[in-house]
């Protein structure tokens, strides 16, 4: 079966809502429950972290949904592996110091200050990607 | 061609907008720097002498105006010993600065001569902070502030021994870090009773008050405590310590701010849940004594956790040795805040209020016990 436009974003577009969706619950989770916890600086960190990449998704999802020409394009293979390889690694990387800080001894805001650092690299490159093979597509 | 004039007004009317936003650009910049000899809540700039900036509370400022203005009326009609300037009998030269020979009475004089002593601890910004990180000594307010109305450079001959009296007196002397003032808002506080701090002592000095502290609070564990210096006195910080259900000291991992990992293997559901929720955290406790005379409120800003627990590492050894000489006030008091802490693997954040008062946090720490013994 080979791998059209329409399949392979919405590959993407599970992925990224599937990590941002896990890791919505558990900071819903500990919004509710925890006491004295800096949750504006927890929705801070977050926040910006996913939401420019799924209005990205979204965006576009929608806006092709009118063109059925553009959704049974082939997919560049080349460029799709690498937006779906960064996207899992990034999400990965987001959902790292959420799920992992009580087993570390280090508390969730020292983590989520050291995962800055590698989230922004990450992220850019991942955007690139994702932006290259959502967008690029299209204007072909 | 019709579009010319259209276009010149446009370019105009811009480069008009543009200067005005810059303008008011730059206005609101100097509105929010602070003047780096800005005083903190309660004090104002005592104006002695054309660009005095000692901060002194109001009522001094008004006293030095008050002054300045009956000043002819007690100096010596026909001169005397000092010459032109001398004093009639029961005033002396106030000295705010070196040539300030305005008379007053020795009560004033020794006022504004504390006054200067105390001045950077009353400034907004410290010195330290202006002058790139170095100390100033003490009484360093006056030599600031004569210096900054001083017309131009000394003569030659005169800068040799002015900076070698500076130096010296920077060898002999060494200014505490100051508090934040007023003081973060705390979990709780006490006031400590006189009698406890200058017990069989009829002159007591700072420094003895702050030994007998120092003795209190090393008889129970404390042996890390931090000095600073806070407006007409100084303040004693103890380590951030960890603090049993009851605000007695933790037997076990006392000094240690480390929480415990959850254990992967065996995988604890429980733990780890409550973990994720920061229910597995402590409490611990830093304890700030202010000695002073001038009343204070708190500031709106709390203090960081992390910032609290820095205290100690960041405060001075011990107590200048001119600080240490000085009398401990009869209208000194001696306040204990306490900042009761919450970390777990959330974070810390500050217990307010605390769940017990300042008398319970001390009798459980040992201090108050220690204290009441002679």
């Amino acid at each position: 079966m080979t791998l059209t436009m329409q399949i392979a974003r919405r590959r993407l577009a599970l992925l990224w809502f599937a990590g941002a969706g896990v890791c919505f619950v558990i900071l819903l989770f500990i919004s509710f429950f925890a006491r004295k916890v800096d949750l504006v600086g927890l929705w801070d960190w977050f926040l910006p972290a996913v939401v420019p990449n799924l209005s990205l998704i979204i965006g576009v999802l929608v806006y092709t949904q009118r063109q059925q020409s553009a959704t049974d394009m082939h997919v560049d293979e080349f460029l799709y592996r690498l937006a779906l390889g960064l996207s899992l690694l990034y999400v990965m990387l987001l959902l790292l110091p959420l799920l992992f800080f009580p087993l570390t001894g280090k508390t969730l805001p020292e983590l989520i200050d050291i995962s800055r650092l590698w989230l922004t690299a990450v992220q850019g490159l991942t955007t690139g990607a994702m932006g290259a093979f959502f967008v690029r597509q299209d204007s072909k | 061609m019709s579009c010319l004039p259209l276009a010149a007004f446009l370019t105009c009317r811009h480069a008009a907008l543009l200067v005005a936003a810059l303008v008011g650009l730059a206005a609101s910049a100097a509105q929010a720097a602070p003047h780096p000899d800005a005083c903190i809540d309660g004090y104002v700039w005592r104006e002695a002498y054309p660009g005095d900036r000692v901060c002194v509370p109001p009522a001094t400022r008004e006293q030095a105006a008050d002054d300045n203005r009956l000043a002819a009326t007690r100096r010596e009609p026909q001169g005397g010993t000092h010459g032109p300037d001398t004093c009639k009998p029961g005033f002396i030269w106030r000295e705010a600065r070196a040539d300030d020979h305005v008379c007053v009475t020795p009560e004033v004089r020794e006022q504004t001569a504390r006054d200067n002593r105390l001045a950077h601890t009353r400034r907004l910004m410290p010195p330290a902070a202006r002058n790139g990180g170095g100390l100033v000594e003490p009484g360093a307010g006056k030599n600031d502030s004569a210096a900054a109305v001083e017309p131009g450079p000394p003569a030659a001959d005169t800068q040799k021994p002015r900076a070698k009296k500076k130096m010296a007196a920077k060898k002999s002397s060494f200014k505490l870090p100051e508090f934040p003032w007023p003081p973060p808002p705390y979990s709780t506080r006490l006031k400590l009773d006189r009698a406890l701090l200058v017990v069989g002592q009829t002159t007591p000095s700072n420094g003895s008050v702050a030994a007998r502290m120092e003795q209190a609070l090393a008889a129970n564990g404390y042996t890390e405590v931090s000095y600073y210096a806070v407006p007409d006195g100084f303040a004693m910080v103890t380590q951030i310590e960890r603090i049993d259900p009851d605000a007695a000291s933790a037997a076990e991992q006392r000094w240690s701010t480390q929480i415990d990992p959850v254990t992967l293997i065996p995988f604890n559901l429980d733990a780890y849940l409550k973990a994720l929720l920061g229910k597995n955290g402590d409490s611990f406790r830093v304890i700030v004594f202010v000695f002073t005379p001038t009343p204070f409120t708190t500031s709106s800003t709390p203090v960081p956790p992390g910032e609290a627990m820095a205290w100690v590492e960041k405060g001075a050894t011990a107590l200048p040795a001119q600080l240490a000489a000085r009398p401990y006030g009869a209208d000194t008091v001696c306040t204990a805040l306490v900042y009761e802490f919450r970390i777990s693997s959330l974070g810390a954040a500050l217990q307010r209020p605390s769940a017990f008062d300042g008398r319970q946090h001390l009798r459980a720490a040992g201090i108050l016990k220690r204290l009441e013994q002679p």
